[in-house]
């Protein structure tokens, strides 16, 4: 690890002198993690492909006010959650929610069933979700904010976070259970 | 199984590899704002350092005109100094407490020149003085004699002539003339170490960079005259029908390191006042110039990896700057003298006039150039 974060230094301080090389080192170092990220808040890959885009740009631009008392990657995925969010709500869909309690029929999926699946199978079924609705369960599932925060970030309520990312799991969970059957 | 973590652990561990596509996009976005960001820094300063050179050119030629006219008229000034003959008389000035005794003069007569400066290397002073008695009746009637007076006096008078005259004169002109003033012409060359300022030759000669800025020579070849209006002050016109300008230097393009040469034929008119601080006709004298030049581009080609291209369309036929240097004039012979000296040229206006590709602003380019200059003069005195 000490080797690591010593390169990641080294990376850093020649960003901060816009090096190309050290530009494209922290590009292929962090881009596929952040790649599986966008694609969880976009839904379909061109959609993520800005997302990431756009946030490595933002990334190189404002490296200079990295201050290195935190996580470099957790800087970085906070820079592409949020450039997420502003990329879906440009698009007008971040209200785009699930209007009905879903039914409890297929709320369970099958512990087995879960280990069987993959990556490409479970974004299909994510794709299906309402993009609002999707936002907010990538929010708090993937990287861990409170509904406190969701509501500020996103502008609505508290209990609409809550609300939406119940019924947003149910509906997964649903269509997973149905990929089963 | 948690179906939360389940699901994070699923995105987490994604090992999905983004399209080539994205890497490119953004390092051309990072390019336009490098270009962007340089363009946004360098528009003020180009336009501050535009207005220093307009400024400085515009007061190095008033500097000249002025200087000029001074000179000129100081060198023509009809005062009684230059070649006149200066008199002046006075008389002795007695005094006595004897009421009995006149004091006939005591003032002098006034002075007739005019007050001047005058180079002691450059004119030459000669002065006679002598008296002549002055036969003055009734003006003074001692009463007899008294102990400790004068017993006889010979009243006189103090004639002073000064001639002041240039050096080189046998004798002093009653009126200046035209031909104080010495013409000369000649034939003039320069070897010059020729540089186009812009941003890919000044960012060449950092060490880091790949493209690698060159030493480049043309040279200049013409004719030259002049007037010397005082002994310290001449005007200097020299036209260069042939003023080549080159720049050479090593760049690494489409995947390849090539050399790349721009050549750019020039006609150009240099205007300088120059000024003599040192030396003598004898022995040699040393100059300082100030002074600009224009110049009409007549071609512009680019060798390109032994690829001619013509450039002529892209750059500005008129061209202009500033000049400074120092000249060190050797007489050969009576009437012929040659001169040996350096030039520094720098252009003012921005020679690329842009294209369909880059516009003016984005390439900004200048001449510049140090001159090693030789001339050869016939004096018309």
């Amino acid at each position: 690890m000490t080797g690591t974060s010593f390169i990641e230094e080294e990376v850093i301080a020649s960003c901060r002198k816009n090096d190309r090389r050290a530009q494209e080192l922290l590009y292929r170092h962090f881009a596929k993690k952040m790649y599986g990220i966008c694609l969880g808040y976009a839904g379909e890959r061109p959609m993520a492909q800005d997302i990431l885009q756009e946030s490595f740009i933002k990334v190189f631009k404002n490296i200079g006010k990295y201050k290195q008392d935190g996580s470099f990657e957790g800087w970085i995925r906070r820079i592409v959650v949020n450039t997420a969010i502003d990329h879906i709500r440009r698009r007008n869909r971040s209200n785009e929610f699930i209007d009905s309690e879903p039914e409890d029929s297929s709320l369970h999926v099958q512990n087995q069933a879960m280990k069987m699946m993959g990556y490409k199978e479970i974004m299909q079924q994510v794709q299906r979700l309402p993009e609002g609705a999707r936002l907010i369960f990538s929010l708090y599932a993937v990287d861990g904010y409170t509904h406190k925060e969701i509501a500020e970030k996103l502008e609505i309520t508290e209990g609409t976070s809550k609300s939406q990312f119940n019924r947003a799991r149910k509906l997964l969970m649903g269509f997973l259970g149905n990929m089963n059957l | 199984m948690d179906f939360l973590n389940w699901y994070k652990n699923i995105f987490e561990s994604a090992d999905e590899e983004p399209p080539g596509e994205v890497w490119e996009a953004i390092q051309d976005e990072l390019d336009i704002d490098t270009v962007w960001t340089s363009v946004e820094n360098e528009l003020p300063v180009r336009g501050r350092t535009r207005y220093i050179f307009a400024m400085a050119a515009a007061a190095s030629l008033v500097a000249i005109i002025g200087t000029g006219t001074l000179l000129w008229f100081l060198s023509n000034d009809p005062s009684p100094v230059r070649g006149r003959l200066h008199t002046w008389q006075t008389a002795p000035a007695y005094s006595t407490e004897d009421p009995e005794i006149r004091t006939p003069i005591r003032a002098p007569l006034p002075f007739p020149a005019t007050r001047q400066v005058i180079h002691p290397e450059t004119m030459v002073v000669t002065a006679t003085q002598y008296s002549r008695p002055v036969q003055e009746e009734g003006t003074l009637s001692p009463a007899g004699l008294l102990p400790g007076y004068l017993t006889t006096y010979e009243p006189y008078l103090l004639l002073a002539e000064i001639n002041i005259f240039p050096s080189g004169e046998r004798q002093a002109t009653t009126e200046p003339g035209r031909e104080d003033i010495r013409f000369w012409g000649g034939f003039s060359g320069h070897i010059a170490n020729t540089w186009l300022l812009n941003n890919k030759t000044l960012m060449g000669l950092r060490p880091d960079e790949f493209t690698a800025s060159l030493p480049s020579f043309g040279y200049n070849l013409g004719i030259v005259t002049g007037a010397e209006i005082t002994g310290r002050f001449a005007l200097q016109a020299e036209f260069s029908f042939i003023s080549l300008t080159r720049q050479d230097y090593n760049e690494y393009l489409y995947g390849k390191y090539i050399t790349n040469s721009m050549q750019f034929d020039y006609r150009r008119l240099s205007l300088s006042g120059k000024w003599n601080f040192a030396g003598n006709v004898t022995n040699g004298r040393h100059w300082l110039i100030l002074g600009g030049y224009s110049g009409l581009l007549r071609d512009a080609r680019q060798n390109l990896d032994g690829e001619l291209l013509s450039l002529k369309e892209d750059y500005n036929y008129i061209d202009y700057g500033i000049l400074t240097g120092y000249e060190f004039e050797y007489p050969v012979s009576r009437r012929l003298s040659a001169a040996l000296g350096i030039q520094s040229k720098i252009g003012i206006r921005n020679i690329f006039a842009g294209n369909e590709i880059i516009p003016y602003y984005l390439n900004s380019t200048r001449n510049m150039s140090v001159n090693l200059t030789m001339s050869i003069r016939y004096n018309s005195r």
